[in-house]
């Protein structure tokens, strides 16, 4: 990913030099059909797990995407059933000891208007994480803007692994959107690399206050995880400059004509105070 | 065998001569002033009633045999005043002969002949553009520039707004030959696709082969565009340049030794981060974005059989953000020509050629500093011999031997960045072709232009290859040793071309040929990337296959001042390639996984009338055509739109000089959009509103067009001095048209749950002024 988005970067600037400009236009779009999108996130954390099951809209619809409330859904793998009960519509909770296991295939089922969806995925192993650390930024005018995520790990040995890394704030995901999550392929990175004092993420001294807790959660994610969210990065974040790739679907793990992403993923996670 | 069979087909065909004492005129038909030689210009005269003649070839060169006897020899050359010669022909003959533009020659004009090659020529789908013709032109921000100019012409199609790459019936921008003096340009464009790479001082002739590609050429598809370069002045010492609003540029040349051999060298820069040094924005200041050309020819006559040419191209973009980011890439191209007369009838050309590509993309600095490197070297020797054995048959037959060296990319951390290094593997290719064709004309109406190209291509070591399963998966790794030949296709390429004249106005031509690409460009986005690859067929990826008819109607008006012609035409391409969803197509070791195959197909009519001659020139061009591909794996394998496709497709260009010291010019175009995905639907997902699509390209943006002006004003003081000046105004985009580069589908940053459609468009109405001078 790193030279990649180099080149992207490299690119935005590059076409940010012509004159090219921006204005909204009208547009008359056809509409498809209705359709289930799944989002969970199943980790080897022991906690709480959310599934969020909401419907597709018209493009232009203005308003928040439809919640499909009245689902029956569980997640199965390992011998074990994790049930999950809709808790307001569309936001289906687990029991708090539901976790996965590493080294175990997990099927997630939704039976909802009639329909079953299924999607797989599977657990993998996910290197230590051995020391983190808050690295002070500073501006131009020497004033303190934010802090480096540093961190200290090793690559699992061979190709072919995926991580991501994301922030909590006093146990609360301090960003829960796709596009500010680091991923990261060791296709690019290098096979069994050793990060020292790595920087992975930045945190802007607007989001945090001194004292408070930040949690850096390291995940190894599977191959068709990694390329469904590449494939949303790009339909959304990443669209906009002359370089743009013909639009495309993101690719789903959902069978049965559904949408969206059935995560597993494995976990290892650090806290450092903020001073 | 097949050389055996070839040989005698020539002998067969040497034995056809006039049945009485004949001998052969030839020389070179040059440029009165420069002592340049003309390309294509024609040689004609009357036998017992008849009309015979040859056209000059792309050194200038022409032989025509006739009879004993008298003879009024005419030459004529579009620009230029027809001339005759009064010859009395007992023997062989050499006659150069150089002709004047109206402007400096006082003395009587002789009435010429008809000048309708056009009608009686087997010529199609060519178009042929002179410099001049283009120079006049009203350019984007001054810059005169070749590719926009042949994307006016009926059949070739943009996509973008400003772009230099060009789409010839429904081919891609890949399937495009572009020569430079014989030598391969792969990446002809400045500044991301703005501007392309050729420096308009130094280029002599441009012509754009759509169909009907003679034998010779060979390796793309769609596509030949034979860019010659100027040979530099036999006489005198002379100068050119201009200042204009982003680049400078200078030609200097003269004869090494007089009417023997000369010189021309030629430089543009342009200087952008000039300006950036006055940016208010103090992170600007240090940037750097600049691009050059660099370009020299050099000929020398070693005597009336032999001269030698040397070509060379240079030129670099370069781009940087003060110590943080660097980015660069550039083409070089060489050719050396070996021009040998064997006799009056027989005229070799040999080409050794060296082209190459590269980039450099680095981060200097940090714990992810890197550079990234990439590049692409092609060798070729080809030898291309002409025999004019006859007024009535011409033959041409030759051969290529080429190498092409890729190296995709490779990229390594630097300093002390923790970043390892990745590469992906080198591949070879060598790539061979024959063709023999021979020029037929049958009685007064009938002439043929027919012949066969034989292509071979194959893949050699030292590199490491992969095949893919039925899903596109990794399936086994192969290492190759040096030398090694792992891989090999070949195929035949029969060309046609036909014409039937019906009367002096008018004629009726058809053509098929068949075309073979063994590379091609990794590059899926509108804008020209610069770091878009080429990759070459192998085990994996099989050669591109394209068969194109086209039969046209073609009729000359007001005694050949008006030359119109309608042409339709059907192509079929086989093995067509396109690239899955979210490919990766940089730095990808497997990057054959990423292509799908299937078919891509185009059809059309082109509607063309120009006028050449006058005060007032110009021409109108209109395409009506479709461009479809099906690809396996690729819009649920249903048949999508090309994304250059065009409906309708309409250009109108002309330029009118008053009196001497005036030029006014003017473009108009006018497109059906390009063809788009648009979203049916949206998801959220982590908090992003993501577009959900149906049918590639199945919708259409606004539609483009354009109007631009210039103004060009030649002191009239001038007539009498060396030094001559010009002034050009032009304006890009009058009536300040927001022309969709792209639409992008997009959440609102604070509420995703708001979409909105957003078209970006990256030329208003831009004017420049540019100063020419020539000493």
């Amino acid at each position: 990913m790193k030279f990649w988005k180099a080149f992207v970067f490299g690119a935005i600037i590059l076409s940010g030099l012509f004159l090219g400009c921006t204005k909204e236009i009208d547009i008359e779009l056809e509409e498809g059909d209705r359709r289930l999108v799944i989002e969970s996130w199943f980790t080897t954390e022991e906690k709480v797990h959310e599934i969020r099951l909401t419907e597709t809209a018209n493009y232009f619809s203005n308003e928040p995407t439809p919640k499909a409330s009245g689902a029956t859904v569980q997640i199965s793998g390992g011998g074990e059933v994790f049930p999950f009960s809709e808790v307001s519509p569309g936001i289906y909770h687990s029991a708090p000891s539901a976790k996965a296991s590493l080294g175990t295939q997990y099927t997630l089922s939704v039976v909802f208007e009639g329909e079953l969806y299924e999607a797989q995925d599977y657990c993998d192993s996910v290197p230590s994480l051995n020391q983190v650390e808050l690295y002070p930024s500073y501006d131009a005018e020497n004033n303190l803007s934010g802090y480096d995520f540093l961190i200290w790990t090793k690559e699992l040995s061979g190709y072919g692994h995926y991580y991501c890394w994301r922030i909590k704030r006093n146990g609360e995901y301090l960003t829960d959107t796709l596009s500010e999550i680091t991923i990261e392929s060791d296709e690019y990175l290098g096979d069994g690399l050793e990060f020292n004092a790595f920087p992975i993420d930045y945190i802007s001294i607007n989001e945090v206050n001194s004292g408070d807790t930040l949690t850096l959660e390291q995940h190894n994610i599977s191959k068709q995880t990694y390329d469904a969210f590449i494939g949303i990065l790009s339909e959304t974040e990443w669209k906009g400059g002359i370089f743009d790739t013909p639009p495309a679907n993101i690719p789903s793990n959902v069978n049965n004509n559904g949408l969206g992403v059935f995560v597993v993923s494995a976990m290892v996670k650090k806290s450092v105070i903020v001073p | 065998m097949r050389y055996l069979n070839l040989l005698a087909f020539i002998f067969f065909l040497s034995t056809i001569t006039y049945g009485q004492d004949s001998y052969t005129i030839s020389g070179y038909v040059k440029d009165e002033e420069s002592g340049e030689e003309l390309i294509g210009a024609t040689i004609r005269t009357q036998v017992e009633g008849e009309t015979v003649g040859s056209v000059t070839n792309s050194y200038g060169f022409y032989s025509l045999t006739l009879p004993k006897g008298k003879y009024t020899i005419q030459y004529s050359y579009v620009g230029f005043l027809d001339t005759s010669k009064v010859v009395t022909l007992e023997q062989n003959q050499q006659i150069d002969m150089e002709l004047s533009t109206s402007r400096n020659l006082q003395t009587i004009v002789v009435k010429g002949e008809k000048s309708n090659a056009n009608i009686t020529n087997t010529d199609m789908s060519i178009n042929k553009l002179n410099i001049s013709q283009i120079k006049k032109m009203p350019a984007l921000m001054g810059e005169v520039d070749i590719i926009k100019a042949i994307q006016l012409l009926p059949g070739v199609a943009t996509v973008g707004e400003g772009g230099s790459g060009f789409y010839v019936r429904g081919g891609a921008v890949d399937q495009n030959l572009i020569l430079l003096d014989d030598a391969n340009v792969y990446n002809a464009s400045h500044l991301l696709g703005f501007f392309s790479v050729f420096n308009p001082d130094i280029v002599k002739e441009v012509r754009l082969y759509k169909g009907g590609i003679p034998a010779e050429f060979g390796g793309r598809l769609s596509s030949v565009l034979d860019i010659r370069m100027r040979d530099g002045n036999m006489k005198k010492f002379e100068m050119a340049g201009g200042l204009g609003t982003i680049s400078s540029r200078i030609a200097i040349g003269g004869p090494i030794v007089k009417n023997k051999g000369a010189v021309v060298v030629s430089g543009r820069r342009t200087y952008a981060d000039v300006f950036l040094k006055l940016a208010p924005n103090e992170d600007l200041r240090n940037n750097k974005l600049y691009f050059y050309d660099l370009n020299l020819k050099a000929n020398y006559k070693l005597n009336d059989k032999n001269r030698v040419f040397l070509s060379g191209y240079l030129g670099r973009d370069v781009f940087g953000v003060e110590d943080l980011f660097r980015i660069d890439w550039g083409n070089t191209a060489l050719a050396a020509r070996w021009n040998h007369v064997f006799s009056d009838k027989l005229f070799l050309n040999t080409t050794a050629t060296f082209s190459n590509y590269d980039y450099f993309l680095g981060e200097p600095e940090g714990l992810d500093a890197y550079e990234w490197t990439s590049n692409l070297k092609d060798y070729y020797l080809k030898t291309d011999f002409s025999y004019y054995l006859h007024p009535d048959h011409t033959l041409k037959f030759g051969g290529l031997a080429s190498f092409h060296q890729i190296d995709p990319g490779q990229a390594k951390g630097v300093g002390e960045s923790i970043l390892d290094e990745f590469v992906v593997p080198k591949t070879n290719a060598l790539e061979y072709a024959a063709y023999l064709s021979h020029k037929i004309k049958i009685g007064k109406r009938f002439s043929a232009l027919y012949g066969l190209r034989f292509s071979v291509f194959q893949n050699i070591g030292a590199t490491t290859y992969y095949t893919f399963d039925d899903d596109y998966a990794l399936q086994d790794t192969f290492e190759v040793a040096s030398g090694e030949i792992y891989n090999t296709y070949a195929g035949l390429e029969p060309r046609i071309a036909l014409t039937y004249i019906l009367n002096e106005n008018a004629s009726i031509k058809g053509s098929y040929n068949r075309t073979r690409q063994y590379v091609q460009l990794a590059s899926n986005s509108t804008a020209s990337s610069p770091l878009d690859i080429w990759f070459p067929s192998s085990p994996n990826v099989k050669p591109q296959i394209a068969d194109q008819v086209a039969v046209g109607y073609f009729q000359n008006f007001a005694n050949d001042t008006y030359n119109a012609s309608v042409e339709v035409y059907y192509k079929n391409m086989q093995n067509a390639i396109d690239f899955k969803d979210h490919a990766t197509l940089v730095l990808n070791p497997y990057l054959e996984g990423e292509l799908r195959y299937g078919r891509a197909f185009a059809y059309g009519s082109e509607f063309l009338v120009k006028k050449e001659k006058g005060h007032f020139t110009g021409w109108a061009s209109y395409t009506l055509s479709r461009s479809q591909r099906k690809i396996d794996g690729i819009n649920n394998n249903e048949l999508y739109f090309s994304k250059y496709d065009k409906t309708h497709d309409f250009s109108l260009v002309l330029a009118y000089d008053l009196k001497n010291s005036w030029t006014f010019s003017t473009n108009f175009v006018y497109s059906t959009g390009a063809a788009v995905t648009m979203p049916i639907g949206k998801m959220e997902y982590m908090g992003m509103t993501v577009p959900i699509y149906s049918e590639r390209n199945g919708k259409r943006m606004p539609d483009y067009h354009r109007l631009d002006l210039a103004v060009t004003y030649r002191p009239l003081k001038n007539e009498k001095k060396r030094w001559k000046s010009e002034w050009v105004l032009s304006v890009y985009n009058v009536y300040n048209r927001a022309n969709p580069y792209s639409i992008t589908f997009k959440a609102d940053q604070d509420d995703p749950t708001t979409t909105k459609a957003e078209m970006l468009y990256l030329f208003g109405i831009v004017p420049a002024i540019t100063y020419n001078f020539n000493f």
